[in-house]
């Protein structure tokens, strides 16, 4: 699963979800990508899930980017436990994402199966998100 | 490369108000600035730029700006510097030009266009562009509308470098040892190993969950 290697430290605050992605929002290697409607933490286990069925569709073909990393660790307590005594367990991983982000790019594929590919990985994600492809404006909500 | 005319007025209204309104009545606030011009806020038809984004060269047209002035129909040579487009639904919000002088070299930003089909590619290969536009240093008149790059030449893991084009009359501004495209060998090409897991029935589940992770 993806996470960071090493942290300076354990746990974080939850912090807010404001605004739009206002960097990472163009296409940065490939020729289509997804991009994010909603605001959201995805987490590992989702990203990777949707780079899974990328590249399962894909067969291997093309090549794949996944633009977000899970850096922001999510802690939750244990069940049937009482208020207090401090915060919980670091639980899994989480990346922040506002609408805008380029969440994942493919290039080397043809236009159909890369939207094909971006359809079944975003039903692996908790938001809506929209199918972008290079030199085109608006895009398809997928 | 040839310029297209865009209408423009001075816009007298300025702040992110203004702005909004003007979006909702069909216009796209503008800057014009660049060497021995003042500054000037305008506004120009979001139709009409549109199209110019729409065409070839795409953001990186030549616009030749008519702006009403008091005095009369004034016209600049102008590049587009910047547009910026709404994160979510990539409406244009802004556009920044810059003003030219036709005689003299002028810093600008040119799309790419790749022509031919690669001889890695014919191998099973995967064409990667790195490159989606290059920063050139050039006059007006010599400057391309697209900078076509022929890739037919380039083998399986070989790359094509800034140091291998020339444009006549331009000059590029990048790393000679900047990549431009490269082809790259499919991750799934290698025939020993798939002939390896289907001998083996029991390894293939976590073979391919490993080969998965990388």
């Amino acid at each position: 699963m993806l996470m960071p290697r090493r942290t300076k430290y354990r746990k974080q605050q939850r912090g807010r979800l404001k605004g739009k992605s206002m960097r990472g929002n163009k296409l940065a290697f490939g020729d289509y990508g997804m991009k994010a409607l909603e605001p959201a933490w995805i987490t590992g286990q989702q990203i990777e899930a949707a780079r899974v069925a990328i590249t399962r569709y894909l067969k291997r073909a093309g090549k794949v980017w996944i633009n977000i990393f899970p850096d922001k660790p999510v802690t939750k307590r244990p069940p049937e436990t009482r208020m207090g005594k401090g915060k919980g367990n670091p639980e899994y991983w989480v990346a922040v994402v506002k609408p805008g982000r380029i969440m994942f790019e493919v290039a080397g594929v043809p236009e159909e199966a890369a939207f094909r590919a971006m359809q079944l990985a975003a039903r692996k994600l908790p938001i809506k998100t929209k199918f972008v492809v290079r030199g085109r404006e608006g895009g398809y909500v997928l | 490369m040839r310029s297209v005319p865009l209408a423009a007025e001075i816009r007298q209204e300025k702040g992110s108000r203004a702005s909004r309104r003007m979006r909702r009545e069909g216009f796209i606030p503008a800057v014009l600035y660049g060497e021995g011009i003042e500054p000037m806020p305008l506004k120009i038809f979001k139709q009409e730029f549109s199209k110019i984004m729409h065409s070839r060269a795409g953001e990186h047209s030549m616009v030749e700006l008519v702006v009403k002035t008091p005095e009369g129909e004034k016209r600049y040579l102008s590049v587009i510097k910047e547009v910026q487009h709404d994160p979510v639904t990539d409406f244009i919000i802004h556009a920044d030009f810059e003003y030219v002088h036709p005689d003299k070299p002028v810093h600008m930003v040119l799309p790419v266009e790749f022509v031919g089909t690669p001889e890695g590619v014919k191998a099973g290969g995967i064409f990667t562009p790195h490159l989606h536009e290059l920063e050139v240093v050039c006059k007006v008149a010599d400057a391309p509308e697209v900078i076509e790059i022929d890739v037919s030449g380039i083998g399986l893991g070989e790359s094509l470098h800034i140091k291998d084009i020339s444009i006549p009359n331009v000059e590029i501004h990048h790393d000679p040892e900047e990549t431009v495209a490269s082809v790259v060998k499919p991750r799934g090409l290698e025939v020993a190993e798939t002939a390896e897991e289907e001998e083996q029935p029991e390894e293939q589940k976590e073979a391919e969950k490993e080969s998965e992770k990388e």
